[in-house]
């Protein structure tokens, strides 16, 4: 093992499930959301009691919770703001997440919670990172328009913890800079309304003898970027994130899994120069996703940063057949069903550590010990694997059985 | 309260001077979204409007990655500054350099994006203190907010009464690729001075004509109407407004401007016939109420969230007239036959049953849940998968 600074690993956790999930495959951190104040109205988001729960866990394994509080809160909002931060700092959360200077003041004012800047800000350049610093902003979460080096560069100037999108969708706008739900929907996309308009088709008429072109002219590739990890690296960026609190388990587990290990190796070997690159990439492709880019993570993300499309090639992807929510005997399992399967179907387990395990559904039985042909979604059965699974782990498929 | 408005060329500075405007703003191609004066026009602009009288304000308000803010701080430092007393900012970045480097220098704050609460634009506003000449507020804040925001900030204030609504900003291209290999616009001497407009509708929107512009800088966005308060003077003038911004860019008749000055001084009170020529549709916004949050209560169901100390789990698994299944929450009230407990559906409707037998996945009686993730109990008619559990 050698001694290079490897950044943390940062998962999303959109429900308190997805929290164990992420930290049980490797996430050093989760960041969440509370029923207020974030960005993801429509996402399950933590009560009181469920935080409590997801921070006792993360911290039992020494890993960190970062609280979302990055909407643009508007006057009435803010008002409610005090007992929730109050009760987050009695909880000892690792810090919150926030893009506007009004919750900033109001974190200071009643806790002494580190203030992350949410990429929401649209942090970019170094005098602003200098000034985000005077405004007792411990850690930038730069826009996603920076490059790797000019973040590196953010760091070092600006003295400042960068933290940095390593994976997931991405805004086509400056984030923080589109209200499009706002005016069409009625839905503030500052405060968790975001209406997802970008993703639409639009025809573009320039209004002069061309045609009109029909395009999914605003709709950003998935950002992916296993392959510059180095990058990340060498410039001391201090935590990688993972874009998704709305995506499934099978999304918060494979993505910590595949960037810890990632991570890990290079801690161990000081460089990627191994085919073990392309299995992570393979397993990252494995994950519903849009088509990949690096967008602006080198140089500026260009035409090929544009998805034109609406849905993309899913024939390598694997969806969740379930998770354990209880083990048994050591072999055998509760499974709670997110997507239905037949007996004799040639499933997956996905450990914690090390490849995933191939085997057949060939027998399910229910809790009453009935035997089944096929399950249906959010059910629980019963089932054999191959080897000991632990709780939390996940079993896929592929989507095109 | 004054006009302000933004000037491109030396005939709408006379006719500001004309209709008595004292500030204007001007837009340098590179230091602006929506800019298109080079360097030489954008001083000369400046140097004349400072001989007839008036202020001319340097707008500075495009977003910038590191590398784009260092080339443009070396232009910036490259200009005759002393033709501006006022830089008008939005990048933070922007900010603090003129703020660090630049002492002589007012700022005018754009903080329409965001910035909707008080606590937020007071701290700003202490921050910076004498040095912020201005803040320019966001048209997502309602008239009363507005007021009692001006109120209570010891620093002037700007709002946008007429022109187009930005909905959306990215540095990134994406009109000029729709375009024919073969277009003008795409020549490389032509492509970093291109204004390429066009319009957008979705099958998936209402709305149909989004105006969309792309230049140096990145895509724009903006709504099919324009933002409008030219009908509610009364209410516009009891803001304490110090400015209200009219931008009449986009290839408008900039002579509108005399009307506009009628209007808001009250000499024209019928504005029919101004809104009837004006070549755009009208809005007034958020002017008189912002609900763009009351929609979030409908998009998910709250009565599937856990609410409290007395929370057990949830159901997960229904099987009629055998049994229940609870995956039990790590911190549940430890559940033994003859308990009693309340069961929440996803329909809102409760359920108050005791627990008849209590088994473990094996059909094994047991005690007590504890040390359990998933336990068995008596079926109860109603009670659903999802259906939140609790301790009475």
């Amino acid at each position: 093992m050698t001694n290079y600074f490897i950044p943390e690993v940062l998962s999303p956790a959109g429900s308190l499930d997805k929290l164990k999930v992420a930290i049980n495959y490797g996430a050093d951190a989760v960041y969440l959301g509370g029923q207020q104040f974030g960005l993801r109205a429509a996402s399950d988001n933590f009560t009181y009691e469920e935080l409590e729960e997801g921070v006792l866990f993360a911290h039992g394994k020494g890993r960190k919770v970062y609280v979302v509080l990055n909407s643009f809160l508007h006057d009435k909002d803010i008002e409610a703001l005090p007992p929730f931060v109050e009760y987050l700092d009695s909880l000892s959360v690792d810090a919150v997440i926030v893009s506007d200077l009004g919750v900033i003041e109001t974190v200071h004012k009643y806790s002494k919670i580190p203030v992350h800047l949410s990429t929401q800000a649209s942090c970019l350049n170094v005098e602003a990172a200098k000034l985000w610093k005077k405004m007792g902003v411990t850690r930038i979460v730069t826009g996603r328009e920076l490059s790797i080096e000019e973040a590196g560069k953010l760091k070092k100037e600006a003295g400042i913890e960068i933290e940095m999108f390593v994976h997931g969708s991405m805004c086509m706008a400056y984030s923080g800079n589109c209200v499009i739900s706002n005016y069409t929907q009625g839905r503030d996309s500052n405060r968790g309304g975001c209406a997802h308009s970008c993703r639409f088709q639009y025809s573009i008429d320039f209004k002069n003898d061309l045609e009109k072109k029909k395009a999914y002219f605003m709709s950003s590739k998935d950002l992916n970027g296993i392959r510059v990890l180095e990058e990340y690296i060498k410039h001391g960026i201090d935590s990688i994130k993972i874009e998704g609190r709305m995506k499934s388990h099978l999304y918060a587990g494979t993505m910590s899994k595949i960037y810890k290990e990632a991570l890990d190796y290079y801690k161990e070997h000081g460089n990627f120069l191994s085919d073990k690159i392309l299995e992570w990439e393979e397993e990252l492709g494995k994950v519903t996703h849009r088509a990949y880019t690096e967008a602006s993570l080198i140089d500026k993300a260009g035409e090929d940063s544009i998805f034109d499309e609406r849905e993309t090639d899913s024939s390598n992807e694997f969806v969740m057949v379930g998770r354990v929510i209880e083990k048994i005997s050591e072999e055998e399992i509760v499974l709670e069903v997110r997507n239905a399967f037949n007996k004799n179907d040639e499933l997956e387990l996905v450990p914690f550590v090390g490849p995933s395990v191939s085997f057949k559904a060939d027998k399910i039985l229910d809790l009453g010990n009935m035997e089944l042909e096929r399950t249906k979604p959010s059910t629980v059965v019963k089932l054999k694997l191959p080897k000991e699974a632990n709780l939390h782990e996940i079993l896929r498929m592929r989507a095109s059985l | 309260m004054n006009l302000i408005t933004f000037v491109e060329n030396k005939h709408e500075l006379y006719l500001c001077k004309e209709l008595g405007l004292s500030e204007v703003i001007l837009s340098h191609k590179d230091f602006s979204r929506f800019g298109k004066l080079d360097t030489k026009m954008f001083l000369e602009l400046a140097a004349e409007a400072k001989a007839i009288g008036i202020e001319p304000i340097f707008e500075w308000d495009i977003l910038m990655v590191e590398k784009d803010f260092t080339k443009i701080k070396a232009l910036f430092e490259s200009l005759d500054l002393t033709l501006f007393n006022k830089i008008r900012v939005q990048d933070p970045g922007a900010l603090n350099y003129i703020f660090v480097n630049y002492p002589d220098k007012k700022i005018e704050l754009n903080l329409e994006v965001g910035n909707h609460n008080l606590v937020a634009i007071k701290t700003w506003v202490s921050f910076f203190k004498e040095r912020l000449s201005k803040v320019i507020l966001s048209i997502e804040l309602p008239h009363a907010t507005l007021s009692h925001f001006i109120e209570n900030i010891p620093c002037d204030v700007e709002i946008l009464g007429l022109g187009r609504i930005l909905l959306f900003y990215t540095p990134r291209n994406l009109l000029s690729n729709l375009l024919p290999e073969d277009d003008d616009l795409k020549k490389k001497e032509l492509f970093d001075s291109r204004f390429i407009e066009a319009s957008g509708e979705s099958e998936e929107s209402p709305h149909k004509g989004f105006p969309i512009v792309e230049n140096k800088h990145g895509t724009f966005m903006f709504h099919i109407k324009e933002h409008y308060l030219l009908d509610h003077m009364e209410e516009v003038n009891n803001l304490g407004l110090k400015d209200l911004r009219v931008d009449l860019r986009f290839g408008k008749d900039f002579n509108l401007l005399k009307e506009i000055k009628n209007i808001v001084s009250g000499h024209i009170t019928d504005t029919k016939a101004f809104k009837g020529n004006y070549p755009s549709d009208l809005i007034r916004g958020f002017f008189h109420v912002n609900k763009t949050d009351v929609l979030f209560k409908k998009l998910k169901n709250s009565r599937i969230a856990r609410h409290d100390e007395n929370y057990i789990g949830e159901i997960i698994d229904v099987n009629k007239g055998e049994f229940l299944g609870i995956y039990l929450s790590e911190k549940h009230k430890a559940l033994e036959v003859g308990s009693k407990l309340k069961f929440t559906g996803p329909q809102g409707k409760d359920i108050e049953a005791p627990i008849k037998f209590l088994k473990d996945l094996s059909q094994n009686d047991i005690e007590n849940s504890m040390g359990k993730n998933l336990v068995l109990i008596n079926y109860v008619s109603g009670v659903w998968v999802k259906s939140q559990v609790y301790s009475l």
